[in-house]
């Protein structure tokens, strides 16, 4: 049976085929899922920030796109995962507001996505996929056992990574 | 900077008192904008870990309009108004004077006007706290969404969360009396600036 795990914000997780793990609404967050295919160990993690320099000491790593990828990919080593295997997706970071206010908050989701792409370029990690920015909120539930992400969303319907 | 955890009950009670006077004063002006009697119920003051934030709301995954406005001043945050799509819908017909049930989706002025009276709610709401603690407070310009709320409120949170854990919002539930309208007026005030409400409102040591 494959246990459905719930991922909230600033939340990050690790699970094994056949587990799903699921986030709900991500707006300016993003989701950033990485896959061992071999081993089928797969961590998701809902980040609201991009950098922990952004933040006071002892935070949550969860929190944020640079600590969240370092932990997870910690994590998942520590199982057996191997590096060089493991592949990245990233969904979400949208503009949720239309506006015509200059208030840089608004644009959080684009520096969501770029920290992300910016940390696993610098840890060498593969991004396969991303459904990423425009205007509107996505859930996802991210498969262990294929590796595959479907995104649902309720202005453009369903999608599958 | 205050753990919103710490707050005693009178700064809870002054602070939800605070809310009833400010969501006193949009309902008025949302009644004047419609020309509708509008019922408002008593606030909800909750203090919430991030992760559950989202949960203060009733149907977190349905198509609501949300209209969101950072404020300044003397008490910063930010304010989420949320509608369900369907009474944003029949909001609309009322402001432009057509027959509820006849916009069936919202055109960019139709977004224009619900822009609008979420600021002009807004700074009802902000005058009445305003003159309580006698200080200016701005709203900006406002934003629309219309998708889940729990996805706008994610906006919010990382505002707030970039500093704390903890989450303060003040909730206040309001109808129009055929119940074409229902609505909820959430303030998130920054917890950096409730020092100084507490001590204007004379109940920092209390």
């Amino acid at each position: 049976m494959s246990e459905v795990v719930n991922v909230e914000i600033a939340e990050m997780k690790i699970g094994h085929n056949p587990d799903v793990l699921v986030t709900s609404a991500l707006g300016s967050c993003i989701g950033i899922t990485l896959y061992d295919p071999a081993l089928k160990i797969g961590g998701l993690a809902h980040i609201m920030l991009p950098e922990t320099k952004m933040a006071k000491e002892g935070a949550n790593p969860a929190k944020f796109a640079d600590t969240a990828i370092e932990a997870m990919l910690e994590g998942m080593i520590k199982l057996g995962a191997k590096h060089s295997r493991i592949e990245a997706k990233i969904i979400g970071g949208a503009r949720m507001f239309s506006s015509a206010s200059s208030n840089p908050l608004l644009d959080i989701g684009t520096r969501n996505v770029a920290a992300a792409k910016h940390v696993l370029h610098r840890k060498r990690i593969r991004l396969v996929a991303e459904d990423t920015g425009e205007d509107y909120a996505r859930c996802i539930e991210f498969s262990c056992f294929s590796g595959k992400v479907k995104v649902r969303s309720l202005k453009r319907g369903e999608k599958e990574l | 900077l205050i753990d919103v955890r710490n707050l005693t009950s009178l700064q809870v009670d002054a602070l939800k008192e605070v809310g009833n006077i400010g969501a006193g004063h949009a309902a008025t002006s949302l009644s004047q904008l419609v020309g509708k009697e509008i019922m408002i119920k008593a606030p909800r003051l909750n203090i919430l870990p991030l992760k559950e934030v989202q949960r203060v709301i009733k149907d977190p995954q349905a198509l609501m309009v949300g209209i969101y406005l950072s404020l300044e001043g003397n008490l910063s945050g930010s304010v989420l108004l949320l509608f369900p799509y369907d009474d944003a819908l029949s909001l609309v017909d009322m402001l432009m004077g057509r027959n509820v049930g006849s916009t069936k989706a919202l055109s960019p002025l139709d977004e224009s006007a619900l822009k609008e009276v979420g600021s002009i709610l807004t700074c009802s709401y902000l005058n009445a706290i305003a003159q309580l603690i006698g200080a200016p407070l701005i709203p900006s310009v406002p934003g629309l969404a219309f998708d889940m709320a729990e996805a706008m409120i994610d906006l919010i949170l990382i505002e707030l969360g970039e500093a704390v854990d903890y989450v303060l919002v003040i909730e206040t539930e309001f109808t129009e009396a055929s119940r074409k309208i229902t609505g909820e007026f959430m303030l998130f005030p920054n917890p950096g600036s409730l020092q100084a409400v507490l001590e204007t409102l004379g109940v920092s040591n209390l």
